[in-house]
């Protein structure tokens, strides 16, 4: 027991408080900050041994928490960039050196060189996607790219496949062998045309005119002719397509049962796009019923063009829109979260660095075991309460009084012994 | 979310096309309520558009025809006039012929009759109407018959005595005249003399005439001869019987002569009344038909002129009710459009 | 929860309530537009109770915009054709009037019986002669009539190509945005009413089908299944004929290389203007012209002069009407194309171009110099057998060519009020149909905007709605700002 304990206990006292103070300061100030964590401060008490007789004052010691976990707000905004992950996931992020850090902090922007960078200056992180496929290595931040816009810029696809669906008219009048669209002649009649626009290889626009006639009845046969439209006639806008006798780029032979159903299987054919790729037309969503020739045309491919804008999907995939409307994934976004979220190590710019304590990242997708799915267009606010703060404010004024009474009635009693002697 | 089942636009266009829609056919009912037709046939009637046009066609053709057999009876009946008149003449002159035979009248009144009537007959002969000479068949722009006593030199009086004096080697009035036999005054009034009024002598000397008479249609598919003719039998027997007593040296004949020129005048009158009548009926028969077939016309056209308006017509009581309505109708959607934009929520807010 | 969150959330009310009065004021922007129609905010709440407008609605009812798109089409194409009619009815119109070929026809008729009880009369010949000029003018005029309607109907169809093309430009900027919108999750409602106005100005030239692909990439066929848009608009294309005078045929349209229009093609529009305008020049217009070119073959024939020597062996001349190919008279019962066009009056018989009245009654109007062709060889004033001789032809059956739709043999008179019995029944089964049509159009434009328009007084009271949502957010945030402000206070 002695007086110098008693004010040394008032001093860690104070200390404490004013600690406590700081990380109230922190709070407040950083209210309006996005993916903010509060801080708080947890006091634990520090007891010196004394006998039975007498007490040793000890002191306090004080522990610095962060609530991470607790999510906050999510406000909507206006744009694609700004993300906010409702769920328990974080962001993994690099600063320009290359070190990985997770985030809550969302509000990411294209910067001048395609790279998504939040507020601080952090680097957005993403498994990059080449041909549809995602090579993700658990428990690591291995393969992980910056997030870059600006390596698929001007992309052109081939046409690989097609669709012909709709119905043929049963009541088309039949074309007599000889006068058929796969004989290009310049007599050639058909029951029906439409045209299409696929890609070849570069991107070129490749006009196809697809012309479907009823050869024959009993059963009900009808034939495909596909020519392409660069080689019509000038004259007649039609037959015959290049020389006349030439053969289409392709033909097939549909056949129909009684109810109008398709029975010729497979009912696919290859189409050698001049330029690009064969075509593999699908043929099979086609019938044959009493009502006038439908057919829907649909393929894949599309022409070179720059990227548009970006999307962001719930699922974390990042998607390059192009100015022709065609998207292509090109990232996908992973949450990482830890075992121990609080124990994280917050750093400058709202990261958090893995630390002893919090255990290993572990790395998922958006959605998948609680990480939580990605909203873009939306930023999660601080989850700072500002009348929490003002009362442990109040609350640590007081206390941090209270301590200097007790180091000043320390000294008092200090002044006492020493006037003794007099 | 869509919780209405009613949108302002289509609230107000509802209203505005009843609007309109209401006026067009006010146009029209208004039209059809003073006219007493529909205001537009070709869409009224479609089809039957061209059975009105054809019923106004044959209209207009019945009235034509209507009108024309009016011009046409009125020739016939000038044309009988004419006919009569000649008819009267011959046979008051048969009376005197019959007369002077039983020696009843003298020679000098039977000459100047005969005289007189020859000009009175050619005057008949050549009466015209309108500018249209009816005796001279479809010539009706020349005078049918020549003048007998207009001059000496008139060609059928020359040829008369031409024909006289080479059969009896002399003329008419010389003394010689006495000495003609009846036997001989029978055959030159039989042969020569009767030449004169047969062709050619007759067209060339006596008459310009056209042996075809004028037709004229008096219905769609009836045509009847409106003329008679300066050629006809008759008329040549007129003309014959009354040269015959007034210039063959009537006066200069000896009793038996004379009598058988009286015989041959009798005969030959005789002819020419039946001819008369005959042509008269034959006339008058045509005339008959004419008046007929008017009738039978106006009664068409009647019929037809009440077809078209059945056709073409409404009833103005119906139009002047539809007008009624409309007004009504156009009336209503103008108080419900005031009515309907005063019904607006924002009316009650503030 | 915390005051904080409560503030945040009350400003995220802020914010949406703003953004939906926003809608609404569109809404109300567009309530007298055909074209639009009514969005809507749609709102979610998102984690801490927070909300925000997560996309635009946009009312939609397909069916009856499919509907709407085939009425229009349909109602467009009956359209032209009724133009059409009304324009060729003015041949004929009110029968009262006599202005119709047939009328003139039942004058010259008139005239003649006049002139046949009073041959010798002048005036008379004079009146028949004004009569029948006076019909081979009503038939040039018709005929010309009929030309500028199908050469108002190829410029129609000009234009409406035209249109159709500049539609499709427009068309193609539109879906490229709605492509791009859709995959982008951008608003696009705006471009969905500008694809929806478009098809819908597009339906009233040429019957459409649509389909849409994925991605709100539409394609447009026509009615008949040619493409008409894809990914790029095909090619729509006619040449336009300037003169389309009788027999000449006009252009095709072709869309995408495939004749759309006429009688050869394969694949046929079935409705919208450019439909109409085809049928009115390249069928309706073809025949009325086929039956006055009849009506004036028959005056030819019936007029024609014989010979009348014994035996006759000279072949019959045109008489009083003439044409380009005369004096021969041109093949019987079949029609001479643009014989209507050129038939007049033979100058021989008109005095004022050096001809002679009295041939009218005589005869010798073909070849006033060949003794054959007179009839009255006495010359005798009031010769009517010739008259009559017309009167007979004039009123006699005669074979018409059968594929002008008219009584193939009748008389002359009734050959002509029959064309005018087809060209009016075709008036009035086309005027009805349009009738019946409209108010089919009319009826499902209102449905149509009836399911997806806008009602102001619905916006009115969703207003009022969003005012109190808005007055009572503020009033939190003042609510709330205090709490803090007596938090504040307290700390000294």
């Amino acid at each position: 027991m002695s007086i110098f304990g008693i004010m040394r206990t008032g001093v860690s006292g104070m200390a404490a408080q004013a600690s406590k103070m700081s990380a109230v300061g922190d709070n407040i100030a950083n209210v309006n900050t996005t993916g903010y964590k509060r801080a708080s401060t947890e006091f634990s008490s520090f007891i010196s041994q004394g006998g039975a007789g007498e007490y040793n004052s000890g002191g306090v010691s004080t522990t610095s928490r962060y609530a991470i976990s607790n999510q906050g707000v999510i406000m909507g905004t206006t744009s694609t960039t700004d993300l906010a992950i409702n769920g328990e996931g974080f962001f993994v992020v690099s600063d320009a050196g290359g070190t990985p850090y997770l985030t809550r902090a969302g509000a990411f922007v294209e910067n001048g060189d395609h790279d998504l960078v939040n507020s601080a200056g952090f680097y957005l992180m993403g498994y990059p996607i080449t041909n549809g496929d995602v090579s993700v290595v658990a428990n690591s931040l291995d393969g992980l790219q910056r997030v870059n816009l600006a390596n698929v810029a001007y992309e052109a696809n081939a046409t690989t496949s097609g669709t012909l669906k709709g119905v043929l008219n049963s009541n088309a009048t039949v074309v007599a062998a000889g006068s058929l669209p796969s004989d290009n002649v310049a007599g050639s009649t058909y029951s029906s045309k439409a045209s299409i626009v696929t890609y070849d290889t570069l991107g070129n626009k490749v006009y196809l005119d697809v012309y479907m006639t009823k050869t024959g009845t009993g059963p009900d046969t009808w034939q495909a002719a596909i020519f392409a439209k660069a080689d019509a006639n000038p004259a007649t806008g039609g037959f015959p397509y290049g020389a006349a006798g030439s053969a289409p780029l392709a033909t097939a032979a549909l056949s129909f049962d009684g109810a109008g159903q398709l029975t010729t299987a497979p009912a696919t054919v290859g189409v050698a796009i001049p330029g690009g790729s064969t075509m593999t037309l699908d043929f099979s969503a086609t019938s044959q019923v009493a009502m006038d020739t439908n057919m829907e045309l649909a393929v894949n491919g599309n022409a070179p063009s720059a990227v548009d804008s970006v999307d962001i999907a719930a699922d974390g995939t990042v998607y390059a829109v192009f100015e022709n409307g065609n998207r292509i994934a090109t990232y996908k976004i992973p949450l990482a979260t830890v075992p121990s979220v609080d124990q994280l190590t917050p750093l400058s710019g709202n990261v958090y660095a893995v630390s002893q304590l919090s255990g290993d990242v572990i790395v998922g997708f958006p959605g998948s075991g609680g990480l939580g799915s990605i909203n873009s267009k939306a930023l999660e606010q601080s989850n700072v309460d500002l009348a929490t703060e003002l009362t442990a404010m109040i609350e640590s004024q007081r206390s941090y009084t209270a301590n200097s009474k007790v180091f000043q009635t320390g000294s008092e009693l200090l002044d006492v012994l020493v006037n003794l002697k007099r | 979310m869509k919780t209405s089942s009613v949108s302002s636009s289509s609230l107000s266009t509802m209203l505005r096309s009843t609007i309109l829609k209401a006026q067009e056919k006010l146009v029209g009912a208004n039209k059809e309520m003073t006219t007493g037709r529909y205001a537009d046939i070709g869409v009224s009637l479609g089809a039957r558009t061209g059975t009105t046009v054809n019923l106004r066609n044959q209209h207009d053709r019945t009235a034509g025809i209507i009108d024309t057999n009016g011009l046409v009876s009125q020739r016939l009946q000038v044309t009988q006039q004419a006919l009569g008149g000649m008819l009267d003449t011959a046979q008051n002159f048969l009376k005197t012929l019959l007369s002077v035979r039983n020696g009843e009248s003298g020679v000098d009144v039977l000459v100047s009759e005969a005289t007189n009537n020859l000009q009175a007959t050619i005057g008949a002969a050549n009466s015209s109407m309108g500018g249209q000479y009816i005796f001279a068949g479809i010539n009706t722009q020349q005078q049918p018959l020549t003048d007998y006593f207009s001059s000496a030199t008139a060609p059928s009086k020359a040829a008369a005595d031409a024909a006289f004096t080479s059969y009896f080697g002399f003329a008419q009035d010389d003394p010689a005249a006495a000495n003609i036999t009846a036997a001989d005054m029978t055959t030159f009034l039989q042969t020569d003399f009767s030449n004169e009024f047969t062709d050619p002598a007759w067209g060339t000397n006596w008459s310009t005439a056209l042996d075809k008479n004028i037709q004229s249609r008096i219905s769609p598919n009836e045509v009847v001869e409106v003329s008679a003719n300066a050629n006809s039998q008759q008329m040549r027997d007129l003309a014959k019987v009354y040269t015959m007593v007034a210039d063959t040296g009537t006066k200069g004949l000896n009793q038996n002569a004379y009598q058988a020129l009286v015989d041959e005048a009798i005969k030959v009158v005789n002819g020419a009344i039946q001819g008369l009548i005959a042509n008269q009926a034959q006339l008058g028969s045509a005339q008959a038909r004419v008046t007929t077939a008017s009738e039978r016309l106006t009664t068409q056209r009647d019929i037809l002129a009440q077809q078209i308006i059945s056709n073409e017509g409404v009833d103005p009581y119906e139009a002047k009710v539809r007008v009624d309505q409309l007004t009504t109708q156009v009336e209503t959607a103008y108080a419900l459009t005031v009515k309907l934009q005063s019904l607006s929520i924002l009316n009650y807010m503030r | 929860m915390s005051l904080s969150s409560a503030l945040n959330v009350a400003q995220s009310s802020l914010s949406v309530t703003g953004l939906q009065t926003a809608v609404i004021s569109r809404n109300v922007a567009g309530a007298d537009s055909d074209y639009y129609n009514r969005k809507s905010g749609l709102v979610v709440t998102t984690y801490g109770g927070a909300v925000k407008v997560a996309s635009i609605g946009r009312t939609m009812n397909t069916v009856l915009f499919t509907n709407k798109l085939s009425a229009t089409s349909t109602t467009s194409a009956q359209q032209a054709i009724v133009d059409g009619l009304n324009q060729l009815e003015a041949t004929v119109n009110d029968p009262e009037l006599d202005q119709s070929v047939a009328a003139k026809l039942g004058s010259l008729n008139n005239a003649l019986q006049q002139y046949s009880v009073t041959p010798d009369d002048p005036l008379l010949a004079q009146n028949v002669l004004s009569g029948a000029d006076a019909l081979a003018r009503a038939l040039n005029q018709a005929s010309d009539t009929v030309s500028g309607v199908r050469e108002q109907a190829d410029a129609d169809m000009a234009a409406g190509v035209d249109r159709v093309n500049g539609l499709l430009t427009e068309f193609e900027q539109v879906n490229r945005a709605l492509v791009k919108g859709t995959q982008a999750g951008s608003d696009i409602t705006d471009q969905l009413d500008s694809r929806d106005r478009i098809l819908s100005q597009l339906s009233e030239e040429i019957g459409i089908s649509v389909s849409t692909r994925s991605g709100n990439d539409m394609v447009i066929y026509t009615d008949s299944g040619v493409t008409l848009f894809e990914t790029t608009p095909r090619s729509v294309t006619m040449a336009p004929s300037y003169a389309l005078g009788a027999g000449a045929s006009g252009n095709a349209v072709f869309i995408d290389g495939v004749a759309v229009t006429g009688a050869n093609s394969v694949m046929p529009l079935k409705s919208g203007q450019i439909y109409g305008s085809s049928i009115i020049r390249d069928d309706v217009a073809v025949t009325y012209q086929n039956q006055l070119d009849e009506i004036a073959r028959g005056l030819v024939e019936a007029f024609a002069e014989s010979d009348q020597g014994t035996p006759a062996t000279l072949p019959d001349q045109a008489g009083l009407f003439t044409w380009a190919g005369g004096p021969a008279v041109p093949a019987t019962g079949t029609v001479s194309p643009g014989l209507a066009a050129s038939i007049r009056i033979n100058p021989n018989a008109d005095p004022t171009q050096g001809g002679d009245l009295d041939r009218l009654r005589d005869g010798g109007i073909s070849d006033p110099s060949n003794p054959n062709y007179i009839y009255n060889s006495s010359g005798a004033a009031s010769y009517s057998d010739r008259i009559q001789g017309l009167l007979t032809a004039l009123s006699a059956d005669r074979s018409f060519d059968p594929a002008t739709k008219a009584d193939p043999s009748t008389s002359l008179a009734g050959f002509a009020s029959s064309s005018v019995g087809w060209l009016e029944a075709q008036r009035q089964s086309s005027t009805t149909t349009l009738g019946y049509q409209k108010a089919l159009l009319e009826r499902t434009s209102e449905s149509l905007s009836n399911a997806t328009g806008v009602n102001i007084d619905e916006e009115m009271t969703l207003m009022m709605e969003l005012e109190r949502s808005y007055s009572a957010s503020s009033t939190l945030i003042t609510t709330i700002d205090k709490m803090l402000n007596s938090l504040l206070e307290a700390v000294r």
